[in-house]
Parts: C-alpha cells; sequence; structure tokens
C-alpha cells in the first residue's frame, strides 16, 4: 500500500511528511533535504526526530538523530537549543553528539555553553574536534589552558581545531602557521580540512598557501570564498584592510576559475 | 615515389621521430615517462600529435592529462576540430571535461556553440558544476577575440549571471562578461549588481563595472583596479 508518507520529497510538506515513513531510509533523506533547504518548519518536526530512538544500526549509531541534529544546525534557529543539549546525554552513540555539538557551534547560542563547558571537564573521551570548534565559534576563552594542552594531542585534527580556537582567540600568525603546515600533508583527509579550517578562520595569510595546495579546485574555491565573504562582511576591519583583502582573493578566485 | 622521397628528406627524418614519440607516449609506463614524451611533442608542434594527446586525456594519473591539455592549448586553431570532435564521440565525463579546459583556454569561436551548450540551460547546480564554470570563462576569450560573437557570449553569460545557482557559475560569468568589457557586456553585469543574492559574487560584478567605468563608487572594493 501506498501511504501518504511515501509520497516523493519534493516540498517542505512533502518532506515532513516523510520524517514519519516506515522507511527509515525515506526519514533519513527526509532530515537532509529539510536540513538543506532550511525549512524552518520543520524545526519541532526535526527536534522530534532528533529524540527517536526507532531506528538504530546493530553497531548502536542512531543515523536519523545524527541527521536532525546536522539539519537542525543548518536551519541555524536557537529555539532548537534545548533538545539538542538533551542529545548531548547520549553516552552511546558519540557520532550522534559531535553532530550535536556541531549544531549548538553553528546556533550559537549561549545556553549551551555550560554544557560544552562539562563535556570537556568530564575526564571522558568525547569527540573533541567538534567540541574545540564550537568553543571557539562560541567564543568560549575561559578554558583557554585546557585547549592550549591538546596542541600536543595524539591526533592531529585535534591539533588543529585547537590551533584555529587560539587563532580566533589571539590573531597569532603561530596558529594559523600549524594549520598551513597540513595543507601539504600526506593524508589528504587532513589537508581538506586544513583548508576548511583555514576558510573558517578568515585569513589572508592562509589564502595563498589554499591556493597552492594539493586539493580539489572546488575546495579552494570555496575556502577563498568563505574568506572573502568574512572580509567582505567585517564590521571590524577598516576599508583600506577590505580592499586589500578583495584584491588579493579576487585575483586567486579568478584565476582558479579555469581550472577544473 | 613519395615515400621514398619523405624518409630521405629532412621532413622525413622529423616525421619518423615524431611517430616514434607518439609510439612511446602510447607506451609510456609510468606518469613521468609519459609527461616527458608530452613535454617533446609539444615542441614539435605539427598536428600529426593533437590525436595521440586527445587520447591521453583518459589516462588515470591527473598529471598527464593536465600535461596533454597544456600541449594542446599551444597547438592552438589546429586542435580545436579535433577537440570538438572528441568531445562528441567520447562517453567519458573526464576526458570531455578536460577538452571543454582546452578549448576555454584557446578561446576559438569555432568551440562556441559546444561551450554555449556546457554552460548549459538549467538553473541547478549539477554533478559537472566545475566543467560550466571552465566554459563560462572561454565564452569570456571568445567574445574578446572574436567580435562578431560578442552577441551570442553575452547572452549566454548574461542568463549564467542572472540564472545558475551555482555562485562560482555567476562568478565567473562577471569575470568573462569584463573580460569581454564592451557597453552590452556592461549592461549584462549592471542588470545582475543588485539582484545578485552572494555578497562576493556582488563584489565581483561591481569591482568589474569599476574597472569597465574607470570610476570609483564608495563601496568595500571601491577602486581595485586590477
Amino acid at each position: 500500500m501506498v501511504t501518504q508518507s511515501d509520497a516523493p520529497i519534493c516540498s517542505p510538506e512533502t518532506a515532513i511528511e516523510a520524517l514519519q515513513s516506515e522507511d527509515n531510509q525515506i526519514r533519513y533523506y527526509a532530515a537532509w533535504w529539510l536540513g538543506k533547504h532550511q525549512v524552518q518548519s520543520a524545526g519541532v518536526p526535526l527536534c522530534e526526530a532528533l529524540a527517536d530512538e526507532a531506528y538504530r544500526t546493530p553497531q548502536g549509531g542512531y543515523p536519523l538523530r545524527r541527521q536532525a541534529a546536522r539539519a537542525l544546525g543548518q536551519l541555524k534557529n536557537p529555539q532548537a537549543t534545548p533538545a539538542l543539549i538533551e542529545a548531548l546525554n547520549c553516552e552511546e552513540d558519540l557520532q550522534l553528539r559531535a553532530a550535536a555539538i556541531e549544531a549548538l557551534g553553528a546556533i550559537g547560542d549561549d545556553r549551551a555553553v555550560p554544557h560544552l563547558v562539562a563535556l570537556l571537564q568530564s575526564g571522558k573521551e568525547q569527540p573533541l574536534e567538534a567540541l574545540i570548534e564550537a568553543l571557539g565559534s562560541l567564543q568560549v576563552w575561559s578554558v583557554r589552558s585546557h585547549i592550549e594542552s591538546f596542541l600536543n594531542h595524539a591526533s592531529e585534527r585535534v591539533q588543529c581545531a585547537a590551533a584555529r580556537y587560539l587563532y580566533l582567540l589571539t590573531q597569532e600568525p603561530q596558529y594559523i602557521e600549524r594549520i598551513v603546515r597540513n595543507l601539504s600533508h600526506d593524508n589528504a583527509y587532513l589537508r581538506w580540512s586544513a583548508a576548511f579550517d583555514l576558510g573558517a578562520i578568515g585569513h589572508l595569510s592562509a589564502a595563498k598557501a589554499i591556493q597552492e595546495a594539493k586539493i580539489a579546485n572546488s575546495l579552494k574555491l570555496l575556502n577563498l570564498k568563505r574568506i572573502l565573504t568574512a572580509a567582505l562582511e567585517s564590521e571590524t576591519e577598516t576599508a583600506a584592510e577590505k580592499q586589500k583583502k578583495c584584491r588579493v582573493l579576487m585575483q586567486s578566485i579568478d584565476e582558479l576559475l579555469i581550472q577544473l | 615515389m613519395m615515400n621514398y622521397i619523405n624518409l630521405t628528406s629532412p621532413d622525413g627524418v622529423e616525421d619518423s621521430r615524431i611517430a616514434g614519440l607518439i609510439a612511446q607516449l602510447r607506451r609510456a609506463a609510468v606518469p613521468p615517462e609519459a609527461i616527458a614524451v608530452i613535454q617533446d611533442l609539444r615542441a614539435a608542434g605539427t598536428p600529426a600529435v593533437i590525436q595521440p594527446l586527445i587520447e591521453v586525456l583518459s589516462h588515470h594519473h591527473p598529471s598527464v592529462p593536465a600535461a596533454a591539455v597544456e600541449a594542446l592549448v599551444q597547438l592552438e586553431s589546429a586542435a580545436v576540430e579535433p577537440l570538438i570532435a572528441a568531445f562528441r564521440t567520447s562517453g567519458d565525463q573526464g576526458v570531455q571535461a578536460y577538452i571543454i579546459q582546452a578549448l576555454a583556454r584557446i578561446g576559438d569561436a569555432r568551440a562556441l556553440d559546444l561551450l554555449v551548450e556546457v554552460v548549459g540551460v538549467s538553473v541547478a547546480n549539477h554533478c559537472q558544476g566545475n566543467v560550466r564554470r571552465v566554459a563560462a570563462r572561454g565564452l569570456g576569450r571568445i567574445g574578446c577575440n572574436s567580435p562578431e560573437n560578442v552577441a551570442a557570449c553575452v547572452a549566454k553569460l548574461s542568463w549564467a549571471l542572472l540564472s545558475a545557482e551555482d555562485w562560482a557559475l555567476r562568478y565567473a560569468a562577471a569575470v568573462s562578461l569584463a573580460e569581454i568589457g564592451t557597453a552590452e557586456a556592461q549592461a549584462a553585469l549592471q542588470q545582475a549588481l543588485s539582484p545578485e543574492s552572494d555578497v562576493v559574487v556582488q563584489a565581483r560584478i561591481q569591482t568589474a563595472l569599476e574597472q569597465l567605468t574607470g570610476e570609483k563608487k564608495p563601496g568595500f572594493c571601491d577602486g581595485l583596479g586590477i
């Protein structure tokens, strides 16, 4: 039998309806669709999906809950903050916790701060990369000394996340240099994630390094654009600083356009 | 008789050297070897090398097709028709992407219809978004090189600037319109300035207009004059 919820997902209404489908794959796709299209009216149904434990993999993960968290991060609606804080309590699926942390960082609601700090100080295994990035985005500078200790962490991703936090706080070039180093890393994943870190920082010295890195051209364009967007929208830089950044970044982007 | 003459003439010696290089290219075991042969073929600069260069666009290591694109671009006019024919017969999207890149960089008017077709008519982004962007830059070159095709180039670029979903395609269209720089190109940029929703694309349009009009207007990118 074809039910209403099996209608193709092609509008906000059909996608919200599809969150209730019998088919977990369809529910997952619906959550992705609602996030991609930033359907604000989907906030409440996505918060329900965030708490729905019915779809669980044999390994114990909750794919739908993770996707709902990511979608709520894309909606950026602070009304989802309490539901996302609740999802932080899930001990069985650290990927869900990571997705909830990222969403809280994207939303930027200060109500998340004490909960994120508590995770940092828990002494248990945490999705550190996401946690450090969210603490940076939320400008939680009180945990600085704790974050500094991660510069020597075993994971290079965690080291870069710490460098990004510390750059946002101090504006000292040494932290950018730490991330730029990874643009020439042997591991392709570390190269592209370094490009995203630099794109998020929005500093001009990163632009040249991004342009020359061995990463896909589309990633270079995207991250140069992120730096240029930050420059254009900055409220603290002078007109002369903006003008210089615009000139350099546009020249870089212009040159990359004819590359595949 | 002709064969005999060719083999003993200096041209015949050169032809057989090139034939040797082409055979070497087809046998090349590792990318550096293939690239070295491509450099030699590029220096030879005769139309005989075009087909073998097009063949290696399907090489699995990206450095090899990249070198072949460089060589094809240097052959300019002679490479245009074979590249267009190869685009039509190849079913490989990767090869087609390199062909579009070579044609875009050459900027010959014979590639106009193909590049217009690749920029496309659909608003949405799709998996070959990078190829559409490269084609849009090619239309800028064609518009510069052949005045009789300016109207067709500006029409497609103006459509892309106003309608494409992909910011990079709109940005590329703006750069190409600036490169063409005629009154109709300027009008297309002006028309797209205020509807543009992306700050980066809008800033690039603004910069292009400032370059074309030579006046400074107040704004973040005021007076970039690149």
